[in-house]
């Protein structure tokens, strides 16, 4: 139907004969790396914009906890111990809010990572079993609570080793390099809660009324969750030493993990 | 071998459809094997529809913006439906060129007209602004252009001068690795001009067009499959960094203030770029398979220009 291709005419004579390939093998390898490499850049295009719409139902949820937590306590509590309320009881969901949070987030996207690299073969970074995360994740809330009880410096100070060698180790790539950035942040954060709060507690103390007092510092709460999640306040990773605020590093996570598969891609 | 070297996709509908086969760039691939079954091709004809009734690269592969005449009608539907069997999102691929471009040196002429009129108006708005040099510099790179194709349309009516269209292919190659950087440098800015990005990426895209179409002119498959792949390999570099949430930040909409509309905006811009860089990394494929059947590269495009029956042909891979 299509016989009007003609031969090369007498002017390609003098042509360098390219190297022969081996017929179809070595372009189909060739684009099948370029067409691996591009799903890794569509899953992290995606993923680093569903971060937000992640995060804004998981605050809202958190914000009616903290709601919740305040609206119980006492006349004398609001007025005369808001430090109290916000070192033992907001501080503590707030961390495991940013654990929680962070491996749910973290745990979707890997699936689907490890999903895409599976339907398009070739190697895979990380390791095949999901199970390892969620390993990981009762990791995560062992030293949230352990924090809870002796303190951020020092639970900062366990956890940190931990999860190194939980999350490199067993789970390697891909989950190791998700698993350490967030296992460290609700330590790094806690010293900055403290000492935040510490200067918000003072303005709370000469209020009079205990609804006005605990709206107001419900207001406070909620402006610092909201600078915490999408804000500036730092949340330190341990594997690169740059800093943002929580939207900020699970972008990150899901850039350097795009780009660790790539690099992968690149030299195998 | 050349009488069945060219198939019309409606051969592999079923197998697209059922999930056997897709497309990735400019190639079919068989899903079971992962080997290249066949290499999308444009022709004349789908240019020319392009051109003169849809909404522009960036349109939804559904829309069709204005028509003409009923023949115009009836040859676009086609169109469509083909393109939306081969899975295509958007009508981008037409601008990176699935194939060789089937497009007449004049009509490039034109286009680069169009994007130096544009390089123009942003040029007479910044004049105070750093980025004028930058701006003078790419408007010498785009009266290059101008000269060089002028001197390939020229070509075109001579016999015997393979030696001339290669070295035209060396300068267009050279003046797109100039734009290249143009271009990077824009893309590392911490602010993002759409207009500047636009029309530096349309003046890469058509350098790096008329640099193959002058190789395969000139039966130089050796250098357009080199070229074809240092194409590949810069659009990777170049295009990787980008990602719909750099492109929104770099627009000043900070993550927590993005709409929906600004996502879905920035991401159809993305899935753009990435037809480019899918085409691009299959575009060797096609040279090589060009030379090992032997086509004669004048005849091949003269053809391909004069089809007003198909939009988009496949070459079978075997």
């Amino acid at each position: 139907m299509f016989g009007w291709l003609f031969p090369r005419k007498s002017m390609a004579q003098d042509l360098t004969v390219r190297p022969e390939e081996p017929e179809g093998k070595s372009k189909s390898t060739s684009v099948n790396k370029t067409q691996r490499k591009l799903a890794i850049l569509e899953w992290r295009d995606r993923w680093e914009l569903a971060v937000d719409d992640f995060l804004k139902p998981h605050q809202n949820r958190l914000m009616l906890e903290i709601k919740q937590i305040l609206e119980s306590k006492s006349f004398i509590d609001s007025l005369f111990r808001s430090r109290r309320i916000l070192r033992d009881d907001v501080e503590p969901v707030i961390q495991t809010w940013v654990a929680n949070t962070s491996t749910d987030f973290i745990e979707k996207a890997s699936r689907e990572a490890l999903s895409v690299l599976r339907q398009h073969g070739g190697p895979i970074q990380v390791s095949n079993s999901i199970e390892s995360l969620a390993e990981n994740r009762q990791a995560y809330k062992d030293i949230a609570d352990l924090a809870a009880t002796i303190g951020p410096a020092a639970a900062a100070i366990v956890a940190i080793p931990t999860a190194v060698s939980g999350s490199i180790v067993s789970a390697g790539g891909l989950l190791g390099l998700l698993g350490v950035t967030v296992i460290a942040w609700p330590f790094a954060i806690a010293s900055g809660v403290v000492i935040t709060f510490t200067l918000m507690t003072a303005a709370f103390r000469a209020s009079s009324f205990k609804q006005r007092a605990l709206n107001r510092l419900f207001k406070k709460i909620s402006a610092y969750v909201d600078e915490l999640t999408f804000g500036r306040i730092e949340i330190a990773s341990p594997t690169t030493q740059e800093s943002g605020g929580l939207c900020g590093n699970l972008q990150r996570i899901i850039r350097e993990t795009a780009e660790a598969q790539l690099h992968t891609e690149d030299t195998e | 071998m050349n009488d069945y070297l060219f198939q019309v996709p409606e051969r592999f509908i079923a197998a697209l459809q059922s999930g056997q086969m897709t497309r990735f760039g400019g190639i079919l691939k068989d899903n079971a094997t992962g080997r290249i079954v066949g290499h999308l091709q444009e022709t004349g004809l789908s240019n020319s529809l392009m051109n003169s009734v849809m909404g522009g690269p960036l349109a939804p592969v559904t829309t069709i913006s204005s028509l003409g005449a009923n023949y115009q009608l009836a040859a676009v539907t086609k169109m469509l439906g083909m393109m939306q069997v081969l899975q295509f999102a958007t009508l981008g691929a037409s601008i990176a060129g699935l194939g060789v471009s089937a497009v007449g040196f004049s009509i490039l002429n034109r286009k680069i007209n169009r994007i130096g009129d544009s390089v123009e108006a942003i040029h007479e708005r910044v004049k105070k602004d750093f980025r004028w040099i930058k701006l003078s510099r790419m408007r010498d790179s785009i009266n290059d252009l101008r000269g060089l194709t002028d001197t390939a349309e020229h070509l075109q009516g001579l016999d015997r001068v393979k030696h001339d269209w290669v070295k035209l292919g060396s300068r267009f190659r050279e003046r797109s690795g100039r734009i290249r950087s143009e271009l990077e440098y824009i893309i590392d800015q911490p602010s993002f001009d759409d207009e500047l990005f636009k029309s530096y990426l349309g003046a890469l895209c058509v350098s790096n067009t008329l640099a193959s179409k002058c190789f395969i002119f000139g039966n130089d498959y050796e250098r357009a499959h080199s070229h074809a792949e240092l194409i590949s390999e810069k659009y990777d570099d170049l295009f990787s960094r980008l990602s719909p949430r750099t492109l929104l930040e770099k627009m000043g909409i900070e993550t927590k203030y993005m709409t929906q509309d600004h996502k879905n905006q920035a991401t159809e811009k993305i899935q753009f770029i990435r037809d480019l860089q899918a085409t691009a990394s299959t575009f060797p494929a096609l040279i090589a398979r060009l030379d090992d059947a032997g086509i004669c590269g004048s005849e091949y495009l003269r053809r391909l220009r004069e089809d007003d029956t198909n939009s988009i042909v496949v070459i079978d891979a075997s």
